[in-house]
């Protein structure tokens, strides 16, 4: 690892705080201990009772917002709890909502069945990540989560086991072409194969680089939760990884983060069964601890989330390496992209020949991912260079 | 298995959300998910355990008092359609 300087995390989101509106950031955080029970209302109120509906424009707007964020769950639920005063029209409109979101959430819970009895009769093990296992070990009632894909988390030594059984049974198709013959099982995050039905992404690990290069492989298949969705018991990540890796999507997993993604965070922050104990360690074991503060930064600056405990405490003492705030720069900064998130990779890796094996393997794709990126070698490497220059893409 | 020992639960292999008071079910091998509302739904709910179908019938008593004939009629129809639809099953479990 590179001897680093120790400094504060820039304004990696500066927009941040106005990535919700005042109504949806409230929606977001409906029903978390310590927070408002009304949508429109001042923090000391906490009923809507008598309170006046939203005008139409109002109404239109926040139901978009929270549509695009994925929680008209917790919309249905403000508005059957009187949190939020609406017209039967608008209340009509927000159960066809939530309906709607139902609806695909059970779609793609019946590919999960499909795909697990699949990966089952292949000999795979399997891993639910985010979506179904949030809804089902994070929240009181899964209807309050909706999700639009499936993620599953392999063995690498089994992920090409897993995908070609997936194309064969189920005519999935691979989304992109492996970068390099190699690549997926060694140092991808995930391949994506898409279906009718949903998209399946099969995960290897929970990010791609730097920060994944401490993550224990074995830790993650290690004392794992479950649930049970029509019979079948499914293993999820124990509360301290799930904690971690709900903490790497909120925090890196986009520019604007989603607001169910943020929730995720609260939600299992503030009502999870973890350890706070065992989640310091693990994240110190997976040299992650600067992604947890950061999740908890956005998380405050985007929700308003009230999070004051210790473990947040230790989040907010530390202080971020300058090759952490590069880390997560790759990600969520205005420079980010895969040639950011190489650069940044290097140190996270021990020794000179592990690492230029990770810059051979990002900087040299093989044919068939160039011919897909319509693009030469030469291109290629032209453009990840533009772009850790901070030069925008032709 | 004896009529008193048969109860009725939510089948197994169904998929489900909640959604207010209602209640949208995905059957096993459907196309298409169920809605369900009123005394369906709220027999759903009920059924977070497998339950005899007079103490269905209890459950929705209070509501119709005056003609507890029809009320075990219009239960058994439900159930029924309900199974029909592999939403419900029987089991002799308790």
């Amino acid at each position: 690892m590179s001897p680093s300087r120790a400094r504060a995390v820039p304004e990696l989101d500066p927009a941040g705080s106005t990535v919700l509106s005042q109504h949806a950031r409230r929606v977001a955080t409906y029903g978390l201990p310590g927070h408002p029970a009304d949508i429109v209302g001042g923090a000391a109120a906490t009923s809507a009772a008598g309170s006046t509906p939203l005008s139409a424009a109002e109404f239109d707007a926040l139901l978009a917002e929270v549509t695009h964020h994925r929680i008209p769950g917790l919309l249905m639920a403000a508005v059957d709890d009187g949190g939020l005063a609406v017209t039967p029209a608008q209340r009509d409109r927000v159960a066809a909502a939530h309906l709607d979101a139902c609806s695909e959430v059970l779609g793609l819970e019946r590919l999960l069945l499909q795909t697990a009895e699949v990966l089952d009769t292949a000999g795979v093990r399997v891993v639910v990540l985010k979506g179904p296992a949030h809804a089902h070990l994070c929240y009181p009632d899964p209807s309050l989560r909706h999700f639009g894909d499936i993620d599953l988390l392999v063995p690498s030594a089994q992920l090409a086991t897993a995908r070609a059984a997936l194309e064969h049974a189920l005519g999935m198709t691979r989304q992109d072409p492996e970068l390099r013959r190699g690549f997926d099982a060694r140092y991808g995050k995930s391949i994506t194969l898409k279906a009718p039905a949903g998209d399946i992404d099969l995960h290897r690990t929970l990010v791609f680089g730097t920060f994944a290069f401490a993550i224990d492989e074995a830790v993650l298949f290690r004392d794992t939760s479950s649930f049970t969705l029509a019979g079948r018991r499914f293993e999820a990540l124990c509360p301290e990884a799930r904690l971690l890796h709900i903490a790497y999507h909120a925090g890196l997993g986009d520019r604007r983060p989603r607001g169910s993604s943020l929730r995720d965070l609260a939600q299992q922050w503030l009502t999870g069964d973890h350890d706070p104990a065992a989640v310091r360690e693990l994240a110190v074991q997976w040299r992650s601890e600067a992604v947890l503060a950061h999740g908890l930064t956005r998380l405050r600056r985007t929700l308003d989330a009230r999070i004051e405990d210790g473990l947040a405490s230790w989040c907010d003492r530390r202080v971020t390496r300058s090759y952490e705030a590069r880390a997560i720069a790759s990600y969520v900064g205005p420079n980010h992209g895969h040639a950011a998130k190489v650069r940044a990779s290097l140190p996270f890796i021990d020794g000179p020949i592990a690492r230029l094996r990770f810059l051979a393997s990002n900087l040299l794709p093989g044919h068939g991912y160039l011919a897909r990126q319509v693009a030469s070698r030469r291109q290629w490497l032209s453009r990840g260079w533009r772009s850790i220059r901070g030069r925008k893409d032709g | 298995m004896t009529v008193d020992a048969a109860r009725w639960q939510r089948h197994p292999h169904a998929l489900w959300r909640r959604s207010s008071d209602r209640v949208l079910v995905l059957p096993d091998g459907a196309d298409d998910a169920l809605l369900l509302d009123g005394a369906a739904a709220i027999l759903w709910l009920l059924l977070d355990r497998p339950v005899t179908f007079d103490e269905i019938v209890a459950c929705f008593a209070p509501d119709a008092a005056n003609d507890t004939h029809d009320l075990h009629a219009d239960v058994r129809e439900l159930c029924r359609e309900l199974e029909q639809a592999n939403v419900l099953t029987l089991t002799g479990q308790p």
